[in-house]
């Protein structure tokens, strides 16, 4: 396997192979990571292609050639949520009544015998908002202030979509089979 | 078993990878966004490229415009140098550094005016040069009295012809018989002034020398003892071509120019250097090359 330093020194000098190298080595995380944000595979395609153009355009501002899987990491997401933004600009601003009190953990048995493309596709039916919230919340591990900030709204918001997102995917593991 | 729900997502999916579109590739390669990037790099690219060859190119004159200048300077030099020279020092077998004979008339005028006079225009004192030199030692210590003496010049002023004459008509004479002579005319103390390298140069430089592999006198180089900051000798042909050129004390010139050995006949030299005090200095003169 290539090393992330020689690609980023690569794409940095605009050499092609290094692009397809980056590509290849890349494509399965930003597949992944664009299959969790989209609500179909088509727009997991156009987020996955917007994000390739973005990394080559602004590679060389990367510095640290080490760090270059989490900075894919965050371009990709990103790229996810301006793309869901830009598709139906309105969702985000749907204002959710806010929760009171306290927002207990959702816990879950029968989850074992679930597939992954299974678990995926509930993901996919989630709405946006709340797809986006429990994505960045639970998979993603950005604190619920910073997603907050992200996606422009109050702090109780995303955590009442983060609750709402948890008990919703509860009820389609639980009534699967 | 209970499991919290986002920790089965986070599970399954924090290090998810999936296939993608078989077309994914080249539809980033379409991706108008990406190429107009490209085609924008291409062009900068390009611009770079055209100002380095021109800030190249241009350097590159400035640089040659300089040496082709400095060249001329130096020809300029040398050429003056060998149109001062005069004629008999030319011809003459081992002839004194012409520095030595520039130094004369200041020596001359250090002294008396009576001795001027008559002694100045005298060139034949340069046809003797080749004894005198050998015999330097033996005319330095007879030549302090005389100078050391002032009512001598006075009294010799009539006889100080007829003494060079004389000493010309007999190049055989003996230091001591010449030592006798010049006791007597006081006027020869000129010449033996003269031998001694001028103090201002730290170099002793030798006039003469036979590249021939005997291992005496093969390479033609300055000696000195003193601290000299920077030094440079070059070796100008007489039609002022320049033959070599060292920064190096212990590299002299073994009369090879471009692989060929250079044939027997007189060459300028010219020696630039700093002295311990950081100040520059010209040597120059001509040396022999004796096949």
């Amino acid at each position: 396997m290539v090393k992330d330093k020689e690609i980023v020194a690569g794409c940095q000098a605009d050499k092609p192979l290094s692009q397809r190298q980056l590509y290849e080595k890349y494509c399965g995380m930003v597949t992944g990571i664009a299959l969790r944000y989209a609500q179909c595979s088509a727009d997991a395609m156009d987020i996955a292609q917007d994000t390739f153009v973005k990394i080559f355009i602004n590679i060389k501002h990367l510095k640290d050639g080490n760090a270059l899987s989490p900075w894919i990491h965050s371009i990709t997401t990103r790229t996810a949520l301006d793309f869901l933004k830009s598709k139906n600009p309105s969702q985000n601003l749907i204002p959710i009544e806010e929760m009171t009190g306290d927002i207990a953990d959702v816990y879950c048995e029968k989850y074992d015998n679930i597939s992954e493309e299974q678990l995926l596709q509930f993901i996919q039916e989630l709405p946006d908002g709340y797809r986006t919230v429990f994505n960045l919340c639970a998979i993603d591990g950005y604190k619920q202030e910073e997603i907050a900030a992200m996606l422009g709204c109050s702090h109780a918001t995303v955590r009442s979509q983060y609750f709402k997102a948890k008990k919703i995917l509860k009820e389609k593991i639980e009534n699967y089979e | 078993m209970n499991k919290k729900i986002d920790d089965i997502f986070k599970e399954k999916f924090s290090n998810f990878e999936a296939k993608p579109e078989d077309d994914l590739w080249s539809k980033i390669q379409h991706d108008q966004r990406w190429t107009e990037h490209q085609h924008r790099q291409s062009v900068k690219n390009l611009i770079i490229y055209a100002a380095i060859g021109v800030v190249a190119i241009v350097s590159s004159i400035i640089l040659i415009n300089s040496r082709i200048k400095s060249d001329v300077k130096v020809k300029d030099e040398v050429v003056k140098e060998i149109n001062e020279m005069p004629r008999a020092e030319v011809t003459s077998v081992s002839a004194p550094p012409t520095l030595s004979d520039a130094e004369e008339p200041a020596l001359e005028e250090s002294l008396t005016e009576a001795l001027i006079e008559p002694n100045a225009p005298d060139k034949p004192l340069t046809s003797i040069a080749d004894e005198e030199v050998q015999n330097l030692e033996a005319v330095t210590t007879i030549a302090e009295p005389a100078k050391e003496n002032p009512s001598l010049p006075v009294q010799t002023e009539t006889s100080s012809k007829p003494t060079n004459k004389q000493v010309k008509e007999n190049p055989t004479h003996t230091p001591v018989e010449k030592a006798g002579n010049l006791q007597n005319a006081g006027t020869a103390a000129n010449p033996s002034t003269s031998s001694p390298k001028p103090t201002s140069s730290p170099f002793s430089i030798p006039n003469a020398f036979t590249p021939n592999g005997d291992g005496l006198n093969d390479v033609f180089a300055p000696v000195t003892n003193s601290e000299i900051q920077s030094y440079q000798l070059d070796i100008y042909s007489r039609s002022g071509q320049k033959l070599f050129t060292s920064r190096n004390l212990q590299y002299g010139w073994n009369g090879e120019y471009q692989g060929g050995m250079m044939e027997g006949g007189s060459y300028i030299y010219f020696i630039r250097y700093k002295d311990a005090d950081g100040q520059e200095h010209i040597d120059k003169g001509q040396l022999l090359l004796i096949r």
